[in-house]
């Protein structure tokens, strides 16, 4: 076998090879809207986070420590605890919410304590490194603090019969920072059964 | 209805229908501007003696009917034989002076 016969068998190999391991079609997979009401499992998911984050924010920008500022107010998230029984990532909740309170243009948040290290890292390179104009470098001790906090926690109960229903409490809280007084609370609910 | 929705708008053209809603009326629908944030209340009313399970969701537009936001999650509801329920939407953003309803009969 010639030498270029040789080389043209090794690459139509490898061709193939790729082919089989790259992506494949029919058989049933299917894109869903992400914004559908999932019926899938009686468990929390995503599309009850998604809605309880929007419920939440629509809530949030009518209490009256926000809806009556003159000023945008800003917020440091503490968390939500998840208490359910369930793996929920949690922090896609503060996230969801904390993406939509911006866009209102009302609410700005503080980062978060565990961001803290990267935060002062960044000031530190700015006013201390000598790498950066002065002017419009970044300066130790200007940080904007929060006003509030914002904490909550998701809770579950369930009933097992011939029907099988979970309930699950999502409750945010905020608090004045200063005066540590409960200014604002709200608890979004949602219940889901199986086995009819 | 408040001046934020032209006086033309019948409350219909305020609807978007999806699936099976025929029996779902729009009896009522008010919209103001509370701290800079158009609210809107939409009324509805199950005309059927059978439960209804609808989906809706709030469309928020600017001046020029373009959407402010991303789509928002459809929210699920069981509406009973004859119940009329007050559905009520917040716009996420000062943006949004314009809005659509959009209601899904689920079955």
């Amino acid at each position: 076998m010639k030498a270029t016969t040789k080389a043209t068998i090794i690459v139509l190999t490898s061709l193939l090879g790729a082919c089989a391991s790259g992506p494949r079609y029919g058989g049933n997979v299917t894109y869903v809207d992400p914004k559908s009401v999932e019926q899938t499992a009686n468990q929390y998911s995503q599309s009850d986070i998604s809605r309880a984050a929007e419920a939440m924010v629509s809530k949030m920008l009518q209490a009256p420590v926000i809806a009556n500022s003159k000023e945008v107010v800003r917020i440091q998230v503490t968390g939500v605890k998840n208490l359910t029984s369930e793996y929920i990532n949690t922090k896609n909740i503060t996230a969801q919410i904390e993406n939509k309170l911006i866009e209102s243009g009302k609410v700005r948040f503080a980062g978060s304590t565990g961001d803290m290290q990267a935060a002062t890292d960044a000031v530190r390179m700015q006013s201390q490194s000598g790498l950066y104009d002065s002017k419009k470098a970044a300066q130790v001790g200007k940080m904007a603090p929060a006003q509030y906090r914002l904490d909550g926690e998701l809770t579950s109960m369930t009933q097992r019969g011939e029907v099988k229903s979970v309930s699950y409490n999502f409750n945010l809280s905020l608090f004045d920072i200063q005066a540590n007084e409960k200014v604002w609370g709200s608890t979004q609910e949602i219940r889901k059964a199986s086995g009819y | 209805m408040s001046s934020v929705v032209s006086a033309q708008d019948t409350k219909e053209s305020k609807l978007r229908r999806s699936g099976s809603t025929g029996s779902v009326k729009l009896t009522d629908l008010r919209a103001v501007v509370r701290n800079g944030l158009l609210t809107v209340q939409a009324t509805l009313e199950n005309d059927s003696s059978r439960t209804t399970p609808i989906n809706y969701r709030f469309k928020w537009l600017d001046d020029s009917k373009m959407k402010v936001t991303d789509d928002l999650n459809w929210n699920p509801v069981n509406l009973f034989g004859g119940q009329t329920i007050d559905i009520v939407g917040v716009a996420p953003t000062p943006m949004a002076t314009d809005f659509i309803i959009e209601l899904n009969g689920s079955n």
